[in-house]
């Protein structure tokens, strides 16, 4: 405990130097608004200042990058609750209720949340960093393909339980999602799939362009479809911030979602996403009222922003620890370091204790920086809402097409995007969520690629995921989540016929 | 007859059909040797299977009926035209088709303020991609 | 009803008036450039890969020192996917005025005419090769749990054990695959194939032992191999490593011919002019050899090393036989 006492503040004084200071600053500040563009994520940005970060020292040049990172994910919360944009996959999950809320007028309240509920979640996060990043990192290679899978079942049960339109069109959902998924390269056996001989298909659709058109595109065209013949009143903006009520409401979430977050950020790919949208079945599930999640329930925000935060804070920990980079941002941060002569590695924390501290106190420095800039902004951020929308989409319009157009610097991108804009608005009229598709979709690389590995390794045996303790826990967990969900299920339906049986419902 | 849950249904049907069909030539190979088609013909069955079910909800539980414009898919047009046009004619000459295109897809929408607009929002495109070093062309011959 | 007329037809003439204006004045330049005093503006390097990896650093590295001794911008664009397809397709397209360049490793030009059946470009006809930079070594690494630890030792347990043992790749038709098939077909051992979606999922797989063996490159695994996370069994050079001292080559220890390797290089659109080609190889040359560039290069594990373009053609010819023999030999199907 003293030790990391000692560590801690050998942290703070290297992260509270003024140039560190600086470039914390700078970093986060370019992070939210690299965030609240679309396709314009960390990993881009990233890219584009890593030349400038040839020329800074190596610490500074990490502090900058790594507030990028976390900086991008709080601006992406912003524009999900705003315009059901998620500028990260970790913030699909905060359009389902973030969104709604904005509708009703409580834009305020769910952006103060998600603040919120991001900077408690990324402190705890970044203890756990640092009291439990080497026997966590151990942990997590402990995870093979028979642990992935699991996880991705159990993921995929968390994801059913989003949707609301009914356990068929649900489920239809996560299967269509994960068809979607195989578009591409088969990884086994290289044979391509579904990609009518187009190489820009060759790795999948572009995730930027299917999320921009699935989500930012279609509520544009449902949007526009509602003003034919009449001009929507808007709500009126209420409250910016949350009340205490709020505050005590989103208390139980965020402390769930904070401790599934930080367990789950250490396995390579996918953390954050998966935190945000675990958070939120837990949520709906232990919810005394659970038919106010996809309305505006502000669990549906506090819950997953919370649960991403922690995510991102440990996914630190496989990079800094073992040198291996979770995500493509901490490849890039590893490519930093090689460009400073720092090899990524399991040797960093030993032999360069600064950075490793450093770091890891400025991480702190800068989630604190994140909420101290973005509570004021919310004022500015709620005016957007009063633009009129005449003015409003095509801006959007415009802002997506360049994100999603800048990625690759590829046309097909933005048809792509065009075309999920029209599905995701067949989709909403015909009563299915784009929420349950899209992560369905993320979990199916995941889960196609690790069943394949897992068997293989097995030699084709079956039984590898139930005679593995880690997988096995896991599936049983999915197991009772799904004997849940249908008792779930029945007892509504017997309640709903009995409440007609008994003449309470309408003919 | 309106009634979306049946669309739903067919939606999912006919996407399942449609990858069945062009996924048929994909090996589905052993559990032990998984083929590229597995996993596909696996999704695609459960697809269509949960579509039958969806097409059949209607018979227990009325849904809402259906309606649509056509006007607001002027937007996607937009898109498009910003897409096709941005590495023939360059950032600023899409910004304004995609501007002057959107413009359409709203009956409220006058014309005054839209130029305006597109002045601004391609100084915002620029903005955008020059800040952040995005090796977009501007003007193209 | 607004007609749309009444707004396109202004602004559009009005813009297209004022761009010939501009450019008639010489505002904005013309777009032909003169190869004499090449290069008189900025420099697009393409990288298949994307931002971090191993060929992006290295060409962020090169673009770098170009940009400060020719005073004009390099932009490194990375144009990753598809195994290289995109990008190398973007630049066998490009105007071979000598202000597209590509840097390559070695799986689009030689490892892809073979496993693909049909590609958008020529390896050979579309690109004028202009000089290697780096050579990528290879390493046979396994955890340290693994119970042998000599390469003897190692195929003695995994010919008494046919089928038992896994190896990892990054995907079916990439090099780590190729040269294991190679190796399997030198030594006719029997091990599974488990490919993996990257280097550094490959490596995670090894590092927490749920595959057995990986034929990795230099530079992603030297810090493991340092920290003692990972067994290095031998290097598949034709000598030992000064990165590696204690490591036999592959050949010295058993296994005669084995030397396999990728590089990286910088090639041109075919039909650029010889000048600019000879220009660009000098310069590449004197980059390389830049004591700092040499250095960050050999602190990452790679091997430095230029060529003239004809000796970069004839290596990049050679590669595409032999992958063009050994993928229906290893039974790689064609994609």
């Amino acid at each position: 405990m003293n030790e990391l006492f000692g560590n801690l503040l050998m942290g703070f004084d290297v992260a509270a130097a003024p140039i560190h200071f600086l470039y914390c600053f700078a970093g986060v500040l370019l992070g939210t608004l690299v965030g609240v563009l679309p396709g314009l994520g960390a990993v881009t940005t990233i890219a584009m200042l890593l030349p400038i970060t040839f020329k800074l020292p190596p610490t500074g040049a990490l502090i900058m990058l790594a507030g990028v990172y976390y900086g991008a994910q709080y601006g992406g919360s912003t524009t999900a609750i705003l315009v059901r944009l998620p500028g990260e996959a970790a913030s699909v999950v905060t359009t389902l209720d973030g969104y709604r809320m904005a509708q009703q007028g409580r834009a305020g309240v769910a952006l103060g949340t998600a603040a919120l509920a991001s900077f408690c979640a990324g402190t705890v996060g970044i203890v756990v960093v640092g009291l439990f990043a080497v026997p966590l990192a151990e942990f997590g290679l402990r995870f093979g393909p028979a642990e992935y899978f699991s996880l991705t079942i159990l993921g995929l049960i968390c994801v059913t339980v989003l949707g609301s339109g009914g356990l068929a069109k649900s489920l239809a959902m996560v299967a269509l999602g994960l068809l979607f998924s195989t578009v591409g390269t088969d990884i086994r056996s290289g044979t391509t799939r579904f990609t009518f001989g187009a190489p820009e298909l060759f790795d999948g659709f572009s995730f930027v362009a299917m999320v921009t058109g699935l989500f930012a595109f279609s509520e544009i065209l449902l949007s526009l479809e509602r003003r034919v013949g009449h001009e929507v009143v808007k709500s009126k903006i209420k409250r910016l911030l949350p009340n205490l009520a709020e505050l005590r409401q989103s208390l139980g979430p965020v402390i769930r979602a904070t401790g599934l977050g930080s367990a789950i950020g250490i396995l390579p790919g996918g953390g954050p996403v998966i935190a945000s949208f675990g958070s939120y079945a837990i949520e709906k599930k232990i919810a005394k009222d659970p038919s106010r999640f996809g309305k505006g329930a502000i669990e549906g925000v506090a819950g997953p922003e919370a649960g991403n935060n922690a995510a991102v804070q440990t996914s630190f920990i496989p990079l800094l620890t073992l040198g291996l980079p979770s995500n493509p941002t901490m490849a890039l941060m590893a490519a930093g370091m090689t460009i400073h002569g720092i090899v990524p590695g399991p040797q960093v924390m030993t032999l360069h204790p600064e950075l490793f501290w450093g770091m890891i106190a400025s991480m702190w420095i800068g989630n604190l920086m994140l909420l101290v800039l973005n509570l004021p902004l919310i004022g500015l951020w709620v005016q957007v809402l009063r633009v009129p929308y005449r003015l409003l989409y095509p801006s959007i319009l415009l802002i997506c097409a360049v994100g999603v157009y800048s990625v690759n610097n590829s046309v097909f991108d933005v048809g792509v995007a065009a075309a999920f804009g029209l599905f995701g608005y067949v989709l909403t009229k015909l009563g299915c969520e784009p929420a349950p598709f899209i992560l369905a979709f993320i979990l199916g690389i995941i889960m196609e690629d690790n069943f394949g590995r897992a068997l293989t390794i097995a030699h084709g045996d079956l039984s590898i995921f139930v005679t593995r303790p880690i997988s096995l826990a896991l599936l049983s967990l999915a197991a009772v989540l799904v004997s849940l969900v249908l008792l779930g299920s029945i007892r509504h339906r017997l309640t709903s016929s009995a409440a007609q049986a008994s003449g309470g419902g309408k003919p | 007859m309106r009634n979306p849950d049946v669309y739903a249904g067919l939606l999912f049907i006919g996407f399942g059909a449609a990858a069945l069909v062009l996924g048929r030539s994909y090996p589905i190979g052993t559990l032990a040797r998984m083929g590229p088609g597995f996993f596909p013909t696996v999704l695609s069955v459960a697809l269509m299977s949960l579509g039958f079910l969806t097409l059949l909800r209607p018979l227990w539980q009325r849904g809402d009926k259906l309606a649509f414009a056509l006007r607001p898919f002027v937007a996607l047009g937009a898109v498009l035209v910003f897409g096709v046009t941005v590495p023939h004619l360059g950032l600023v000459p899409a910004t304004i088709l995609l501007v002057g295109t959107s413009h359409l897809a709203d009956s409220s929408s006058r014309l005054r303020e839209t130029v305006v607009l597109a002045a601004g929002l391609t100084l915002l495109a620029v903005g955008i991609t020059r800040g952040l070093g995005l090796p977009v062309p501007l003007f193209l011959p | 009803m607004k007609s749309p007329d009444r707004f396109f037809l202004p602004v559009c003439s009005t813009a297209c008036t004022l761009y010939l204006t501009l450019t008639l004045l010489g505002i904005i330049p013309a777009t032909v450039k003169a190869q004499d005093d090449y290069p008189s503006g900025p420099i697009e390097m393409i990288v298949a890969s994307s931002p971090g990896s191993g060929g992006d650093i290295v060409g962020r590295l090169i673009a770098k020192h170009m940009a400060e001794d020719w005073g004009h911008e390099v932009v490194v664009v990375n144009k990753q996917g598809a195994s290289g397809i995109i990008g190398s397709e973007y630049v066998a397209r490009s105007k071979p005025d000598g202000y597209t360049i590509f840097l390559t490793s070695g799986g689009p030009i030689t490892i892809n005419p073979a496993i693909y059946k049909t590609l958008p470009y020529d390896a050979i006809e579309d690109f004028a090769p202009v000089s290697t930079v780096a050579r990528v070594n290879f390493v046979l690494t396994v955890h340290p749990s693994f119970p042998a630890t000599t390469l003897d030792g190692f195929l003695t347990e995994l010919n008494s054990n046919p089928g038992k043992y896994t190896y990892a790749s990054i995907g079916a038709g990439s090099p780590h695959h190729l040269w294991t098939e190679m190796f399997i077909y030198m030594t006719k051992v029997d091990i599974v194939h488990v490919p993996y979606k990257g280097t550094v999922p490959g490596l995670t797989g090894l590092l927490g032992n749920h595959v057995d063996l990986f034929f990795v490159g230099i530079p992603p695994s030297l810090p493991h191999i340092r920290a003692g996370k990972l067994r290095a069994l031998g290097v598949a050079t034709q000598e030992r490593l000064s990165s590696l001292p204690d490591v036999p080559t592959i050949i010295e220890a058993g296994v005669p011919g084995y030397e396999v390797f990728s590089f990286f290089g910088v090639i041109v659109p075919a039909k650029t002019p010889e000048a600019i080609v000879n220009k660009l190889n000098a310069k590449i040359i004197e980059i390389i050899n830049l004591p700092e560039v040499n250095e960050a290069l050999l602190a990452r594990g790679y091997e430095p090393g230029t060529s003239t373009p004809a000796e970069f053609a004839e290596l990049i010819e050679r590669l595409i036989n032999n992958w063009k023999t050994v993928v229906p030999e290893a039974g790689i199907e064609q994609r």
